[in-house]
């Protein structure tokens, strides 16, 4: 009698010509890898060479559940196929749960047949291309919802909801100024010192004042603010009316014959057409103060010498060309955030797809608006 | 006599200045099926969720399987949760999984079960819950109320639990398939010896499945037998109870109806 140990759970032995698969241990599904493993070590190559029967002997497992009988099963599958003659024993224990496991067994239905592999590309292409019509058509009849919602709202403003328009004008506004005042102050600085550095080269340090005046109004404090609230609040809006996606919310407003451009995209986007040049004007004051402490400190230049020297710099054409794209910025915000969010699927993960897009996407339009503004100025000559 | 697998005692809930569980105890034996009924809102998912630590309560104690959720670390609560097995009243499903990958957590997160078993058991969890096999791929989100509950309870069901709770399972499901189900939770509760804490409104699951009753009540607790609940001298159990219609009544009822 040779007896081989193959791992704790099967032993394997033979006894008078008849071959015997002894089981033991622990059959649960919390030990699968390991069971997995003495199975796939399994020498079933071997049982073929001997005649006689074959036993299972399962009597001597301690414990088993549906899982571990997933793994039963699929030894006593495999002898099996092997074309020998099996006799199983096992206690009425180990039968029921083997049953019971037994009883419920499906496959996967077999995924479809994949063309080749320049087939797939071809039609990746052309569905693109769709996607991208279907994504302008989409934008297109959203734009147009939200301008006839907004001309309803200036015929009839009872359907303006103030109440929600004032909280977002706080949420996006007011609570979004100590945020502003820091990054602000800090480039202030930065862009001061970065003048001083260099213009005192020539002994020209003085002009810093005019390079920070002209940079922040025309520039700086406009598009740092965009910035800043595209990743602050434009994302919020997107998780906000995505989540209200998610949960149906939306379908609820429908059902009821209620807009979300009403209750839900007017009141934002105002909010933040409104907030913009707000923050982005405070943003200005900000910083060009962050530039005269980094002049008084490094050059000792008074704030009154840096006042005069700023108001000899600047013109009123200076501010206002930095002013007058700020709404722009905050409706591109606010549109792209609702839009994004309107466009959630009823996954989490669809959430985030969504926040980071309309992120990326808002900053990108910013940019290219304020390049497009540049070259209006430049034509204009101002 | 086995070790009890839950022990309630003295246990208090309060939000705010809402109490919602007044100095309650409660005992579940190893293997019973007891359901908890109470009108809405009287804190039967808060009762759940603080067994299963995942509420703080104000005072008392709560032992799952003989410990303190609250004061184990992660390696120990994580070796308890595993044999845990729980249908949340919403489903609770991963949204941006599948079905079978939803089952496979578990699955392949607790216990780490390979290829092939590791979709043979979901697989087999699903048919077992009840749910046809081409919901398998697909999202939670695609799927109606009756599978979502199918598919939680499969995914509850995946490491063959010792303990089972059910919050609400057959709301949303038709009769014929409340049936089966409460004949599926009997099953399982003869061949695997499980214990199961079934919240439900369903007289019907509760007539048919459960051993013990717990009846919450005016923030107290009471527990027995069903029949012994449904003599209890109170105007609210009384109606509560007398709320299941056999089919000869129905059919009276129907044809007095106007
Ligand atoms: N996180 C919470 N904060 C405040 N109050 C809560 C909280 N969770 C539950 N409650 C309150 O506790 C009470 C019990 O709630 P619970 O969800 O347990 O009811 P329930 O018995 O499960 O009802 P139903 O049958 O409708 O599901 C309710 O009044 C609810 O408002
Ligand atoms: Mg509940």
């Amino acid at each position: 009698m040779t007896v081989s140990k193959i791992a704790s759970f099967m032993t394997y032995s033979e006894l008078n010509k008849n071959q015997v698969i002894r089981l033991q241990g622990s059959w649960i599904v919390r030990n699968l890898a390991v069971l997995k493993d003495s199975l796939d070590s399994f020498p079933f190559h071997k049982l073929k060479d001997l005649p006689g029967c074959l036993v299972i002997d399962a009597r001597k497992i301690d414990d088993i559940d549906m899982g571990g009988s997933v793994a039963l099963s699929d030894l006593i599958q495999q002898v099996k196929e092997l074309g020998l003659s099996v006799k199983i024993e096992m206690s009425d224990y180990v039968k029921e749960h083997l049953t019971l496991s037994e009883k419920f067994v499906g496959n996967l239905p077999e995924k479809s047949i994949q063309s080749p592999l320049y087939l797939r590309k071809l039609e990746s292409i052309g569905q693109q291309t769709i996607e991208i019509k279907n994504l302008n058509l989409h934008i297109l009849s959203f734009l147009g919802e939200f301008f006839t919602r907004l001309v309803q709202v200036f015929i009839v403003p009872k359907n303006f909801r103030f109440r929600s328009f004032f909280k977002h004008l706080d949420v996006v506004g007011l609570k979004a100024i100590p945020i502003v005042t820091l990054i602000s102050l800090l480039i202030g600085i930065v862009l001061a010192y970065q003048g001083i550095t260099q213009l005192s080269r020539f002994g020209a340090q003085i002009y810093t004042v005019n390079l920070l005046g002209l940079g922040i109004l025309r520039e700086v404090g406009v598009l740092l603010t965009s910035i800043v609230i595209a990743g602050r609040s434009g994302s919020a809006f997107t998780a906000e009316i995505g989540m209200m996606v998610m949960n149906e919310e939306v379908n609820a407003l429908k059902v009821m014959g209620l807009s979300p451009f009403y209750l839900l995209i007017l009141p934002r986007v105002l909010a933040l057409t409104v907030a913009l040049p707000l923050l982005a004007f405070w943003s200005d004051i900000i910083a060009l103060i962050g530039g005269a402490i980094m002049m008084n400190w490094l050059m000792d230049t008074s704030f009154v010498q840096y006042k005069n020297q700023l108001l000899g710099a600047i013109t009123p054409t200076a501010f206002w060309v930095g002013m007058v794209k700020a709404p722009f910025f905050g409706f591109i915000i606010s549109f792209v955030g609702c839009f994004e969010g309107m466009k959630v699927k009823a996954t989490s993960e669809s959430v985030g797809i969504h926040t980071t897009k309309s992120v990326v996407e808002s900053i990108f339009l910013i940019i290219v608006l304020d390049a497009f503004f540049s070259i209006l100025f430049a034509y204009l000559g101002i | 006599m086995e070790k009890p697998v839950i022990v309630i005692k003295d246990l208090v809930n309060k939000f705010g200045n809402q109490l919602v569980h007044d100095h309650i105890d409660l005992t579940i034996e190893s293997g019973e099926v007891l359901g908890i009924v109470g009108s809405s809102g009287s804190g039967k998912s808060v009762l759940v969720r603080s067994i299963l630590g995942l509420q703080a309560f104000k005072s008392g104690s709560v032992s799952l399987l003989g410990h303190d959720l609250n004061k184990l670390d992660y390696k120990e609560n994580k070796k308890i949760l595993q044999k845990v097995g729980v249908l949340f009243q919403s489903g609770a499903l991963f949204s941006s999984l599948t079905v079978l990958e939803n089952i496979q957590v578990p699955l392949k997160e607790q216990v780490e079960v390979p290829e092939p078993y590791l979709t043979q058991i979901a697989l087999q969890k699903m048919i077992m819950a009840g749910l046809p096999i081409d919901a398998a791929h697909k999202l939670p989100s695609q799927l109606s109320g009756g599978m979502i509950k199918r598919a939680a309870l499969a995914r509850a069901l995946a490491l063959d639990p010792e303990i089972l709770f059910l919050d609400e399972p057959t709301s949303g499901l038709d009769p014929i398939a409340a049936r089966s189900f409460d004949a599926l939770v009997r099953q399982l509760q003869r061949t695997l010896k499980l214990t199961v804490v079934m919240v439900t409104h369903d007289l019907e699951s509760l007539y048919l499945t459960c051993d013990r009753v717990a009846v919450l009540l005016r923030k107290k607790i009471m527990v027995g037998p069903l029949r012994e609940i449904v003599e209890v001298k109170d105007p609210w159990v009384q109606e509560y109870f007398s709320q299941l219609h056999t089919r000869l009544k129905m059919k009276k009822m129907y044809k007095e109806r106007k």
